[in-house]
């Protein structure tokens, strides 16, 4: 018997650079948000370092924990991250580097703690995963490239994926096997909420307040209990197709994490974010494309200066549409796929922008908008015209026939 | 309301019982069977083969000293901390069953120059330490200076927390206020009918004299 694994079948180098892109984008908020200059206030004795940071000179965390230094520690961060999100040369040692430097910057926070806990060591990881991709082949300044095994793209998101399922499995485990089944009952969790609400903390959440009548107490628990399945059954994402089943897992997370911060004031935006990386980021943007850049016909109204404008000036970028001038066309503009199928009006304007290279994302957005399938008004609206002129008189000229038969 | 934290020895548990033992062993069973089922049950092996024999090595063996630290690590909630595996540490929260959500707590409080009273929120003030880490170091402080084992233990705590006083007088003053004095805490009773006892108190003087 072997075990299917279904999670990111048919990811491309896209859905990679997407991953990556996520991942920088995450600790670029995570660090520029960061009071991390406030800590000047505190005296360096408090200062403790954890692990393999205790064989670093204290001359160093003295050096950094000043004024500079900390701003210093902030912008090297936020460039290094910056530089391995956009891909420059060299993206794929910069992320190396990214983990020693976002180590470094937890130490400095950290320090002034009694504990390391472990919020942002997920991301630590993943990014220190990463390093092991090819992630830079798309989406990137500079691309890598080269021969790719076949399934490597797919190998790195579900080692990416992979880091995120496990530090589930380790907690849901931790949980049941040191706390069951006394931390399941008895209203532990409420207890929990009470003692979380009752400390200080830097959000100011009280909702946790209103379960703390004996009669949300077996909910609560129930609620750690469904909790901590789904930690421990986070293993079978990686059995699972694209579907609700897996988006259910993903939202119960999300659910869980948002419940905690809620309730008890403890963040995990982090791990939160983290979670699309079980999905296909690239998905939407194939999906947008397929059916969309193939070949098609619009036929126009001469008469309707904004349709001709588009007649004149489309051709150029879309080459595989063949454009013809027709008296009195429904709504200005009408387009037909090569399946038959037609829209008109501004519909049909969104088919042709989605056939212009760059344009895809603003075609897609027209498409959710009210009204997309409206008829292509003659001129432009009062607002359009006062900010960008009213529509060219040259595009009211009838194209020529050349320019009619173009395909 | 002064605020309040947990102030009892059973919330992470790290003493070594015959119990927890027992317990950390089933825990390594169910987590070798995982490994083991997707390891040899399932294609999710030959799936990563692709990344090269190099970058697997790395993620192997980066799974496995985080799988190592995972059952070994029982201290990475204790401060001060004899033993630290970061970067690696143990990924567990809420696994302690909590009989009672209070015992103690502590508050920190500032007499301004116009004789105002205001309470100081130290997990605001220095938010980039973070929530879980400041609250342990402050639950610990609290104990040492409440319920010292030894007068080392207490003398320990009023340095520290005068530091701490140290951190927040600046920043407080940052932000232009002019504090006269501030104060630490220990809380008991329940949140329509607390009980603070002052543990330290230190002036403007002292804090602002380094």
């Amino acid at each position: 018997m072997s075990l299917r694994i279904r999670l990111h079948e048919g990811v491309t180098a896209r859905s990679l650079a997407l991953a990556r892109v996520v991942v920088f984008a995450i600790w670029i908020v995570f660090v520029v948000q960061d009071p991390l200059h406030d800590l000047v206030f505190l005296p360096f004795e408090l200062f403790h370092t954890y692990g393999v940071f205790e064989f670093v000179p204290d001359s160093f965390w003295q050096a950094i924990l000043t004024p500079a230094g900390l701003l210093g520690l902030k912008a090297v961060a936020i460039l290094v991250f910056g530089w391995a999100l956009l891909g420059f040369r060299g993206a794929r040692w910069m992320t190396a580097f990214a983990v020693v430097v976002g180590m470094v910057y937890l130490q400095v926070r950290k320090g002034f703690g009694g504990h390391w806990d472990h919020r942002e060591l997920t991301l630590v990881y993943v990014t220190a995963a990463l390093v092991l991709t090819p992630a830079w082949d798309a989406f990137a300044v500079h691309r890598t490239n080269g021969v790719r095994r076949d399934g490597i793209y797919r190998a790195s998101l579900l080692v990416l994926s992979f880091v995120v399922i496990v530090q589930y499995v380790f907690i849901g485990a931790a949980r049941t096997f040191i706390g069951a089944p006394g931390v399941f009952l008895d209203g532990t969790l409420q207890n929990w909420v009470e003692n979380r609400n009752l400390r200080p903390n830097p959000f100011g959440f009280d909702i946790g307040t209103y379960f703390l009548d004996p009669f949300w107490a077996v909910p609560l628990d129930l609620l750690f209990l469904g909790g901590t399945i789904l930690e421990l059954a986070s293993i079978v994402l990686l059995f699972l197709r694209p579907g609700w089943i897996k988006v259910g897992f993903v939202i119960g997370f999300a659910v869980f994490h948002m419940a905690i911060f809620l309730m008890m004031n403890v963040a995990f935006p982090e791990n939160i974010a983290l979670l699309v990386l079980f999905f296909d980021l690239d998905a939407p943007l194939r999906r947008m494309r397929a059916g969309r850049s193939g070949a098609g016909a619009a036929t126009f109204d001469p008469g309707n200066p904004r349709a001709a404008l588009l007649a004149r000036r489309a051709p150029a970028q879309s080459p595989e549409v063949s454009f013809r001038a027709v008296p009195s066309v429904p709504g200005g503009i009408e387009f037909t796929d090569p399946d038959g199928r037609s829209v008109s009006g501004r519909a049909a304007v969104t088919e042709l922008m989605y056939r212009r290279r760059g344009w895809l994302g603003i075609a897609w957005l027209r498409t959710i908008l009210p009204g997309f399938d409206g008829p292509l008004r003659a001129e432009r609206g009062a607002v359009a015209s006062w900010f960008l002129g009213p529509v060219p008189a040259d595009a009211a000229e009838e194209p020529t026939a050349s320019e009619h038969d173009r395909v | 309301m002064p605020s309040r934290v947990l102030q009892s020895p059973f919330v992470e548990s790290t003493a070594v019982t015959p119990e927890l033992v027992i317990r950390a062993v089933l825990e390594l069973l169910f987590l070798l069977a995982v490994i083991i089922v997707l390891l040899t049950l399932s294609d999710f092996r030959r799936r990563l083969f692709a990344l090269g024999a190099a970058a697997l090595t790395v993620f192997y063996i980066f799974i496995g000293g985080w799988s190592v630290v995972q059952m070994v690590d029982r201290w990475q909630y204790d401060y001060p901390q004899d033993v630290s595996f970061i970067p690696l540490t143990r990924f567990a929260m809420y696994q302690a069953q909590l009989e009672s959500s209070v015992e103690a707590s502590y508050a920190w409080q500032a007499t301004l120059a116009d004789g105002s009273e205001r309470d100081v929120n130290i997990a605001k003030e220095f938010e980039s330490v973070g929530l879980p880490p400041m609250s342990t170091r402050m639950r610990v402080l609290l104990g040492w200076a409440h319920d010292p084992e030894d007068d080392q233990q207490h003398a320990d705590a009023a340095r520290e927390l005068e530091l701490y006083a140290e951190g927040l007088y600046g920043a407080l003053s940052a932000d232009g206020l002019e504090v006269e004095e501030l104060s630490f805490s220990r809380v008991t009773g329940t949140p329509d009918d607390v009980d603070a006892e002052v543990l330290f108190t230190w002036s403007a003087e002292e804090l602002s004299a380094r």
